[in-house]
């Protein structure tokens, strides 16, 4: 039985809350790059990406990123691992956003993804939810909620853009 | 906005006599529409009270409006939304059927809120989900719920039965378990099931209306407050804005619940919410309705606020947002604000039976008017004591008077439309404040501004020429006739020692002051500051009205008004519309009338317009006293033959100056077989004609002594005799028909003669049976409600 | 009684008495507060002024002094558009003997629409309420000179707690409206009130986790001290300021402030929060704004603008835990829309402790 957890309205706020802390930690937004985890973090980078537009008035490119050729469950040594980015990273402040950070290893692929693309400055990640749970050493820089939940627990991120509504559920 | 879409269909009204007129509001929609280069469709049961000439109207469908018709139009018209927020109950429930094609965007409402609107398990259970108070009730066949109902939530309790054949029994109050039990004894095996409920009878009551756009930003436009309690349908009651009672934290409260509620709904539009707030467990209140669609209330907030809801509801609607809207001159609009208001606004409901009514639950009044002022005791004096609006003068309340403390008492207990004079008179007679609010459960404040009216009429009195007493009573709202009456002075004589004092009054806009978009509404107010500023370039011509005490008669001034308006326009001339009531104005042209709120005559009075402003004056009212024989311009008065009797009969509309006259058109009524037919031009013999014509020619000089230029003839025919059955001077029942039918443009050809324009030089090619030479052929036939306009 | 309202520009209206006979002065300021009288009444950023209420009917639902935002209201004067008969059944004091009680001269039955009218086009007045309206009232009224100490004459003498178990907030008296303490409490704010030339080295020994700068009467430049300690603080604590507070956030760091025509005087006026485009309404109380002029040089992002006017309606530091906002968003009285942002100082002080 799903549970709403997070409404649509804190969820926004979060959003807005992530964007400021994102301008802090930069000193500004120069040299940014938003990549956007397959579905939904696309979601997120592109409405991170509006909030700094409002408030900067710069466009920041926002790259969609679908990490399933490098997973580490992929089994095949031979298969041409190509991230498709379409923006030059290197040299970029690079922000990976996700909507759940949960084990780390969709992280961890998404870093090779990155790595083989080009060389940026830095990476840091924008998530909206961390559930707990690490199995890699891997941490968010910037978190929207920190939900604890057990392992047999699900969290549901729903985004307006293709579900109903914007809401987290815990199932 | 939305993209996809080009042809929105409006659902407008069905022939009813008690649903809310909202034809101003469709009009105000169908024109932002178009302004928006949507394609607007309006289809209505109503054929007479749409002006058939409106540009903003691409396609008018004059059919029944069911579900079946609905299909029907929407297919026949490509049509890609519906708005059904502007045709009272019945839109709405064809969108609770859910029986539009699912490709046929709805805008302003949805399926749950419509359904919502309707049942009462869909309302209960959604807001129970969304953590909105609702109250409590059950539905069962099972004595064991109904007690442990009460257990749960004590008395007072309303329980009642619902029948095999879906109709219920009234709600019984019940107060304690003897009643209860005697009422579950009544039928111990529960043949029917039982309905009980958490009574709220007695509460307050309090209404929101919100708007709400499509990025989820919503506002409220104000806070109704009800006089008085639940029990007393809302509309029947005194409505009052802004709340005057509640403190900012009880306000707070209904203000995040009515925004929650619009959107746990998903309205994008308006939406009104009804509270009950329970004072005896302060901070308890509950959600009683919810009216996703324009009404009487968006009606009033609209007036009071000065704030556009038709409009902004109208944008909202196709997606826009609350801060980049247009006006109705396409300049950019930002509504985002919640309005602020300086007058209290209250809603009089009236009654057209001029018998006392009990007020219940169930609604019984038939009409409403807006009084605006600076004090209760003023709005009270101008609104529901006012006996020349409310036609309480037939009361008497020299009747009331009469009757003893328990007699009265009776009457407190069981609430008639008369409460607020009965309650004065109480208060009069001493009765105690918290006694009677604890009975009535109306706010102490407003008994004790009774009271206070009360005791300004004894001050008066005892004080004859105190200036500070004058003060007092003119800011309370007494009229300068009551306060010369009881000073036994002259009027003149009266206004002089109001100069003296230097008290002024002055015409006051009723938009907020620092507010860009004026409303063109005045009413007269004590200040130093005049907001009315007479054009004296151009002439004006005044149209004065009188409260309307039938719907019909309603519905005719308003397009008189329209039409006069318009063809004062034409003519060069400024309109100024002075009646005793707000009246909702219809604007096909879109421009500006202004309108002076007058319950007490106050613009002559205080000589606030000049005197030069009322030398064309109409005025569409009832003659209601005896001037020698003489009536003002427009001003009707019916002599009835009531000996001639006969089914079938020609009413032939005249108009005519001091020389000519000419019969512009006439309506064929036939009574046995209830139709109708109007033409210009009667397709007759010329020897029919011509006895007609004499005939009129004759009667005509015998009426020659009142003066007003429009005026009607009905005639009929007993043994091929013509006898004269009624002549009516002034604005017939029928000047829509007339209007519509006739070669002239009747009105604009009826205020050239007002403004001293001769029928000779109009050059209209009348002939000799005083008929306009070569009609234009337009007919209309009314048979059995369908309804017939040939070209 | 027969009382006048005396400008000093020698616009006069006439009126009747309610509340303390004595005559006073004071600046002028027009406000639409349509609820919550006695909030209004005792909010202390109206220090030293005459309140003009444009509401109709004023009290009728009596003074109730569970909602005071300050135990003393300290406005010079109130003016109203018109004020209700008062009934004696309910406990609560009459508007009548609350003015009296508080020694507040009242005058009613004003035409604040000429009154509006006339500050519209005349910009900021002073005001007095008297019992004559000829030239000697208005020469004295000409002469009244605005205080510049306002703040002093508000803020507490002493600090004190307000206690609770969650972060500690220290909170700088400018003139607080008690809402601020409530909203707090909400959210088990441990928190402590001190005065307001509480000096840094003070505050720095307390050790709190937050500071909040509040809400107060008259010109920010007057608070001279309050600067010097918030230039201090502001590298080293997460700052939330509000009304004057937020305009001392704003000098502290070098940018200007002008004061607007007309103000915002309002329960329920707009704000458009930029990064979201969202729309909501709180209560306004202020005559003052940062302009725009050398807001990116000092580092800040504008963060809520008022979409009526443009003002800057909120800032946010770029890479300091500082954000401040013009409006109350306590809300007292008033719409309670952005009450979510004490939420979001707490949250703000949570990640600074994180990181």
């Amino acid at each position: 039985m799903a549970k709403e957890i997070i409404d649509g309205i804190t969820m926004q706020r979060a959003l807005t809350r992530i964007t400021y802390e994102i301008i802090e930690r930069n000193k500004g937004i120069d040299n940014l790059v938003l990549v956007g985890i397959k579905t939904r973090g696309v979601y997120i980078a592109h409405r991170i990406e509006s909030r700094l537009k409002q408030l900067e008035g710069i466009t920041v490119p926002v790259a969609e990123l679908d990490i399933t050729p490098f997973r580490d469950d992929n089994n095949d040594p031979n298969a041409i691992k190509n991230a498709d980015l379409g923006i030059d990273i290197t040299d970029k402040n690079v922000i990976l956003v996700d909507d759940v950070l949960y084990t780390g290893r969709t992280i961890r692929a998404a870093m090779d993804a990155i790595i083989v693309s080009g060389r940026p400055k830095k990476i840091s990640l924008a998530v909206l939810v961390d559930r707990g749970h690490r199995e890699l050493p891997i941490r968010a820089d910037f978190v929207g909620k920190n939900i604890p939940t057990s392992r047999k627990e699900k969290i549901n991120v729903s985004m307006s853009e293709i579900d109903d509504e914007d809401k987290i559920e815990i199932e | 906005m939305e993209k996809d879409i080009q042809n929105i269909l409006i659902i407008g009204a069905v022939n009813s006599k008690t649903n809310v007129d909202l034809t101003n509001s469709i009009y105000r929609t169908c024109r932002i529409i178009n302004k928006l280069n949507y394609k607007t469709i309006l289809i209505t049961e109503n054929p007479i009270s749409i002006l058939t000439d409106a540009d903003f109207i691409d396609k008018l469908i004059i059919s029944d409006i069911n579900a079946e018709t609905i299909n029907n139009v929407i297919e026949n018209n490509k049509i890609d939304a519906i708005i059904p927020t502007l045709g009272d109950r019945n839109a709405l429930s064809i969108i609770a059927e859910n029986s539009i094609p699912k490709d046929v965007k709805i805008l302003g409402s949805n399926n749950l809120a419509a359904l919502a609107n309707f049942n009462r398990d869909v309302f209960s259970k959604h807001l129970e989900y969304n953590h909105l108070p609702v109250i409590n009730y059950i539905s069962t066949k099972n004595e064991n719920d109904i007690y442990d109902f009460v257990r749960k939530n004590e008395f007072p309790v309303i329980l009642r039965r619902r029948f095999k054949n879906r109709m219920s029994s009234g709600w019984t109050n019940i107060e304690n378990l003897y009643d209860l039990n005697n009422f579950i004894d009544r039928d111990p095996d529960f043949k029917d099931s039982v309905e009980i409920e958490k009574s709220i009878r007695g509460q307050r009551e309090f209404s929101i209306t919100t708007l709400r756009d499509k990025a989820n930003n919503t506002n409220i436009v104000g806070v109704i407050e009800d006089i008085q309690p639940i029990g007393i349908h809302h509309l029947d009651s005194l409505l009052l804005t802004p709340a005057l009672t509640l403190t900012n934290t009880q306000i707070q409260q209904l203000r995040k619940a009515a925004i929650k509620v619009a959107k746990a709904f998903n309205i994008v539009g308006v939406c009104t919410t009804h509270f009950a707030l329970d004072t005896k467990n302060s901070g308890d209140f509950y959600i009683t309705e919810i009216i996703p669609r324009l009404s009487e209330e968006t009606q009033y907030l609209e007036k009071a606020y000065n704030y556009p809801i038709s409009e902004i509801s109208a944008q909202l609607n196709v997606g826009m947002t609350i801060d980049k809207l247009i006006d109705t001159s396409g300049k950019k609009f930002n509504a985002a604000y919640e309005p602020n208001i300086e007058f209290l606004t209250v809603r009089v409901p009236t009654w057209s039976n001029i018998q006392e009514t009990n007020m219940e639950p169930k609604k019984t009044s038939n009409g409403a008017f807006i009084i605006r002022g600076k004090d209760i005791g003023e709005v009270f004096k101008k609104g529901p004591l006012n006996a020349q609006i409310t036609q309480t003068n037939v009361l008497n309340s020299g009747n009331y008077k009469l009757l003893d403390d328990d007699e009265l008492f009776e009457k407190i207990i069981h609430p008639t439309n008369r409460q607020l004079s009965i309650l004065k008179i109480a208060l009069n007679r001493g009765f105690d404040i918290p006694y009677l609010s604890n009975v009535t459960k109306i706010h102490p404040v407003y008994l004790e501004t009774l009271r206070h009216l009360s005791k300004i009429k004894i001050n008066l009195v005892k004080n004859k020429g105190d200036v500070d007493i004058l003060r007092d009573a003119l800011i309370s709202g007494f009229s300068i006739n009551e306060i010369a009456t009881l000073w036994k002075i002259s009027e003149e004589q009266l206004q002089e020692l109001i100069k003296q004092a230097n008290i002024n009054f002055q015409l006051k806009d009723s938009s907020f002051i620092t507010n860009e978009n004026k409303s063109f509404e005045f009413n007269p107010s004590i200040g130093n500051y005049n907001e009315f500023t007479y054009d004296d370039k151009k002439q004006t011509i005044i149209i004065k009205t009188s409260p309307e005490m039938s719907f019909s008669d309603q519905v005719r001034n308003n397009y008189l008004i329209s039409r006069i308006a318009n063809a004062n326009q034409k003519n060069g001339f400024n309109t100024i519309l002075v009646g005793k009531t707000t009246r909702e104005i219809i604007n096909i042209n879109g421009s500006n009338i202004s309108q002076i709120i007058d319950p007490f005559d106050e613009v002559i009075q205080y000589r606030l317009l000049p005197k030069e402003a009322f030398e064309h004056t109409i005025r569409l009212t009832n003659d209601l006293s005896d001037k020698n024989g003489l009536l003002d311009e427009g001003e009707t008065k019916i002599f009835e033959d009531s000996t001639v009797k006969s089914n079938e009969e020609y009413e032939f509309n005249i108009l005519r100056d001091k020389k000519d006259w000419v019969i512009t058109s006439y309506v064929k009524s036939n009574e046995a077989e209830k139709s109708t037919f109007a033409s210009s031009n009667l397709n007759s013999s010329a020897e029919l004609t011509q006895i007609i014509s004499d005939f009129i020619t004759q009667n005509l000089t015998s009426a020659q002594q009142k003066y007003s230029k429009i005026l009607n003839f009905t005639i009929c025919f007993i043994n091929d005799e013509v006898k004269i059955k009624k002549v009516s001077i002034g604005f017939s029942d029928n000047i829509i028909e007339h209007d519509i039918v006739s070669t002239l443009d009747l009105i604009d050809t009826y205020i050239k003669l007002v403004i001293g324009i001769s029928l000779d030089e109009l050059n209209l090619g009348i002939n000799e049976f005083h008929f306009v030479e070569n009609s234009n052929g337009k007919e209309i036939s009314l048979s059995n409600d369908s309804f017939k306009l040939t070209i | 009684m027969k009382r006048y309202l005396v400008l000093d520009d020698g616009f006069t209206l006439e009126g009747d008495s309610i509340g303390s006979p004595i005559i006073a002065a004071g600046q002028l300021v027009i406000s639409n507060n349509l609820y919550g009288l006695e909030q209004t009444l005792t909010d202390a950023t109206y220090n030293g002024q005459i309140i003009a209420l444009t509401a109709p009917a004023n009290g009728a639902s009596g003074i109730n002094p569970n909602e005071y935002e300050a135990i003393n209201p300290t406005c010079k004067g109130v003016i109203f558009n018109s004020t209700a008969v008062h009934s004696k059944m309910e406990r609560d004091q009459s508007l009548d003997e609350f003015l009296k009680n508080k020694d507040i001269p009242g005058i009613t039955n004003i035409d604040t629409r000429a009154l509006a009218a006339h500050v519209q086009e005349h910009g900021q007045l002073k005001a007095s309420i008297s019992d004559t309206d000829d030239e000697h009232a208005v020469d004295q009224i000409k002469a009244l000179v605005i205080q510049r100490d306002l703040v002093k004459q508000v803020s507490t003498r002493q600090p004190y707690p307000n206690p609770n178990s969650g972060k500690k907030i220290i909170v700088i008296d400018m003139g607080m409206k008690y809402s601020i303490l409530r909203e707090l409490s909400y959210r088990d704010c441990n928190s402590i009130v001190v005065p307001y030339n509480y000096s840094a080295a003070q505050i720095d020994e307390l050790n709190p986790d937050g500071i909040i700068i509040s809400n107060g009467p008259g010109n920010p430049e007057d608070v001279t001290q309050t600067i010097k300690v918030v230039e201090e603080l502001q590298n080293n604590y997460p700052l939330f300021g509000i009304g004057l507070g937020h305009l001392i956030i704003a000098l502290a760091n070098e940018c200007h402030i002008s004061v607007m025509k007309l103000g915002h005087h309002s329960t329920s006026y707009p704000v458009k929060e930029i990064a979201s485009g969202k729309i909501e309404y709180t209560n306004h109380n202020h005559i003052y704004t940062i302009s725009n002029h050398g807001i990116r040089d000092a580092n800040f992002i504008v963060t809520h603008i008022c979409p009526s006017d443009g003002a800057i309606e909120g800032i946010r530091h770029m890479y300091r835990p500082t954000f401040s906002v013009q409006f109350d968003p306590e809300a007292a009285p008033g719409s309670q829309d952005m009450t979510y942002l004490f939420d979001e100082f707490l949250d703000m002080i949570s990640s600074y402790e994180r990181a």
